[in-house]
């Protein structure tokens, strides 16, 4: 992965600080995230993890500028998220690859740098970007033509497009066969690795939120609040057959499935 | 294709074999139903006809155009002010349940025998389907791709241009394969009420004098080119909606 040619212009990663976060929607009523308090490092990846209604995406779409919080506060490097989105430093990606059938791989690429245009970042060209993500021959390939795993890798590369010292994920691999998740994790881990941006990985998948991670955040559903938190340790490039990673995954495991009261904050690593 | 086609051009012949010969061996009267010959000899001899179609085709393709690009900007309206999206509507339902049969003869009344009435019986008939799709075209944006251009701050007008309009295309052909051939029936129908010339008009002198080869002729002319314009529309989207 040559990464190395991108210099070093990149706008400095943020911390995040999620400040008594919550969320209610009107109709339905329902309430998505209930007092929600987080920090989270400049240049850290968090991986937030919980079943289906813990409030994941919503927590995510809130970093994002994209929903208000009903009550609390997000700052991210001391900006509202609004305000952040405002000055270009998002890099979104989704579960769905979310690209548009009429443009080719490297039009759809193209778009997100003429929707975020950067003069003091130095943005990689759509063929460099997509020879980062395994595409290079797929520059010129419309995506109904493309398998699932091609279109969500023209998607990360649509989403480094950008540079954005941000990354908010919203189960990316979600959609993709156990194989391609594997590979695309390692490669992500390597590009992140280049202008390390913080990251929020939503995620419902334990092994890839310990292969990725710093730090686990577990959500607990409805209304969703931080069940358990706690960081990874281990050096990357992580190998999923060590068992101090085994281990790891199997506490996660046991977090997540065991006890669904709430529990307290847990530092452990 | 080619197999598909010989099948209907034969198809054609021998159902217009079976009825010049039974319109011949019945004696049945012209009045009632013409030979096809009858109705070809008059297609061949009257240069009216063509004449006719000319006007019909101009006023419901000015017709088309102007009801279409109506309900489009009325659409596009409703995409960015969400707010006027019931006053519009409450407007385009009242003017589409409106019956254009009882329109007409008032438009005549108000503008003449001349293009006028033609023109905006046809606009208003085709406004109503290519405002609808559109609505729905532009809002067809999956939620996915909506969040993430959001994500990237592309301002409305962007999203618009890039992402809403590209995506409405569908739609918009979906739209204009209805309003095309409803634009021809619009302008036949106005014609009908009060006219100089078109081929409404001429049916309706036919229809006056019972000469049936004339009107069948006139109908046969009317299908045909709505077929056409249908055809039109159908391979300007081929030419321009790759994707799909």
């Amino acid at each position: 992965m040559g990464g190395k040619g991108w210099g070093h212009d990149v706008m400095s990663a943020p911390n995040l600080s999620f400040r008594s976060v919550t969320k209610r929607f009107s109709s339905p009523q329902v309430t998505a995230l209930e007092e929600v308090d987080l920090e989270m490092a400049a240049g850290s990846v968090t991986a937030v993890i919980g079943v289906s209604g813990s409030g994941k995406s919503t927590l995510l779409r809130l970093a994002g500028g994209l929903d208000d919080v009903t009550k609390g506060q997000i700052l991210i490097g001391g900006k509202a998220p609004e305000k952040v989105r405002h000055s270009k430093e998002v890099g979104w990606m989704s579960q769905h690859p979310a690209l548009l059938p009429w443009r080719t791989a490297a039009e759809n690429i193209k778009l997100a740098q003429t929707f975020n245009p950067q003069p003091g970042r130095a943005m990689a060209s759509p063929g460099e970007l997509l020879g980062l993500v395994g595409l290079a021959d797929f520059a010129d390939a419309y995506p109904p033509a493309l398998s699932g795993g091609m279109q969500q890798r023209v998607s990360l590369a649509r989403t480094l497009a950008v540079r954005a010292p941000l990354w908010l994920m919203d189960e990316p691999f979600a959609a993709l066969d156990e194989l391609t998740r594997d590979s695309l994790a390692e490669e992500v881990i390597g590009l992140w690795a280049v202008d390390r941006p913080t990251v929020i990985w939503v995620t419902h998948h334990i092994g890839e939120a310990v292969k990725l991670a710093d730090e686990i955040v577990v959500l607990t559903p409805s209304p969703g609040r931080v069940g358990s938190r706690f960081t990874i340790d281990l050096e990357r490039p992580r190998d999923e057959t060590s068992a101090a990673f085994q281990m790891i995954v199997r506490r996660a495991r046991a977090i997540l499935h065991g006890n669904p009261a709430i529990k307290p904050v847990e530092a452990a690593g | 294709m080619r197999r598909g086609a010989i099948v209907a051009f034969v198809s054609v012949v021998v159902l217009l074999g079976v009825w010049e010969a039974w319109v011949k061996l019945s004696d049945t009267p012209e009045y009632l139903i013409p030979a096809p010959s009858a109705i070809g000899e008059t297609l061949a001899s009257s240069s009216g006809l063509l004449a006719a179609a000319a006007v019909t085709l101009l006023e419901a393709l000015a017709g088309l155009v102007i009801g279409a690009s109506v309900g489009l900007i009325l659409a596009i309206a409703i995409t960015f002010w969400g707010h006027v999206e019931q006053a519009v509507m409450s407007f385009a339902l009242l003017v589409k349940s409106t019956p254009i049969i009882a329109v007409a003869p008032i438009l005549t009344i108000w503008m003449g025998f001349g293009y006028g009435p033609k023109v905006v019986v046809t606009a208003l008939l085709t406004f109503f389907p290519v405002l609808i799709n559109s609505i729905e075209g532009f809002r067809s944006v999956d939620g996915s791709i909506h969040d993430w251009a959001r994500s990237l701050d592309a301002s409305p007008s962007e999203i618009f241009t890039k992402i809403r309009w590209p995506s409405a295309r569908p739609f918009l052909f979906a739209a204009l394969k209805v309003a095309a051939p409803l634009a021809m029936i619009g302008a036949v129908v106005a014609e009908w009420m009060g006219a100089s010339s078109g081929l409404g008009r001429q049916m309706w002198v036919a229809y006056a004098n019972l000469d049936m080869p004339s009107l069948f002729a006139a109908v046969l002319v009317l299908t045909l080119l709505s077929g056409g314009v249908y055809r039109l529309v159908v391979e300007i989207e081929h030419r321009t909606v790759r994707w799909a």
